[in-house]
């Protein structure tokens, strides 16, 4: 059974949730691919089974031996991101049970999107102010719709950096 | 107090648990998964920390000071208290006697 998702990576809560959901009611997420938005099930028993989205492009082998060790499986890994998943009889296990830890993954996150973002913005402000130069005279359909396309981009990432942001300030307090 | 001490103690004294625990519990030379089972030990069941928050703070404690790598088990590290940590981990406990001296002096 597929399925397509659609997360971000400051609702990761609802991602997990909906997979518990799924292995509860007898649908256990068996691989997933392009970003972990296209995930493949199998029918299995029901089972209680905890999952963590963590993002971290630069595991170290010894981060991996504890997670491992600690009886975690890795689901799936993209871009960065990996969805670990444990199952349980009665405790659901966490991977991570203290603030600071999950603040330092958002932390993560948000360094690398500000890189992203601080690389493409000069890209993007330089081709948009070539359009306006060259076209100015002109009532251009394809300078306005890239104009759009450049602005909705910029939003985006505008929007994402800052519910990163309130969501580790939220944490601290 | 050593300067150095004195900024570390600024920022994890008050300690939190997990920090607290993971001191406590590499008084003897231990792998992160070893820590997790040790802090359950210690806190009777109470406190199952996450692998996750453990190679987090892990990697904070050991940039810190705070813990040193004494050993290598094919890809484990082996993780201890340093010097260090062991003041600082004295430093909180002593700050926790206050608090409970203070209270009992109030009738609790």
């Amino acid at each position: 059974m597929r399925e397509f998702y659609f997360w971000l990576g400051w609702n990761c809560e609802k991602f997990e949730q909906h997979l518990e959901e799924m292995a509860q009611n007898g649908w256990r997420l068996k691989s997933a691919s392009f970003g972990i938005t296209i995930l493949e099930y199998e029918r299995r028993e029901p089972s209680k089974v905890s999952y963590c989205l963590d993002y971290n492009p630069k595991y170290t082998e010894d981060s991996l031996s504890i997670i491992r060790d600690d009886q975690w499986y890795a689901v799936s890994k993209s871009v960065g991101w990996w969805l670990w998943e444990k199952e349980y009889e009665t405790e659901k296990p966490k991977l991570f049970t203290d603030k600071s830890s999950l603040i330092e993954r958002d932390k993560r996150l948000l360094f690398i999107l500000l890189l992203l973002f601080c690389t493409q913005l000069p890209l993007l402000i330089t081709t948009l102010s070539n359009n306006y130069k060259y076209n100015f005279h002109r009532f251009d359909f394809s300078m306005i719709s890239l104009s759009i396309i450049y602005s909705i981009f910029i939003l985006f990432y505008i929007y994402a950096l800052t519910k990163l942001y309130l969501r580790i300030r939220k944490y601290n307090r | 107090m050593d300067p150095y001490l004195n900024k570390l103690s600024i920022r994890y004294i008050p300690m939190t648990e997990t920090a607290f625990y993971i001191l406590l519990a590499l008084k003897s030379p231990l792998h992160g998964y070893g820590i997790i089972l040790e802090v359950e030990a210690l806190t009777e069941g109470r406190l199952r920390l996450g692998a996750g928050t453990i190679y987090g703070t892990l990697s904070k404690m050991e940039k810190d000071g705070l813990i040193n790598v004494v050993g290598q088990e094919e890809r484990r590290k082996i993780y201890r208290q340093s010097i260090l940590g062991d003041e600082l981990l004295k430093l909180e406990l002593e700050r926790l006697r206050t608090l409970i001296t203070d209270s009992e002096r109030s009738g609790y």
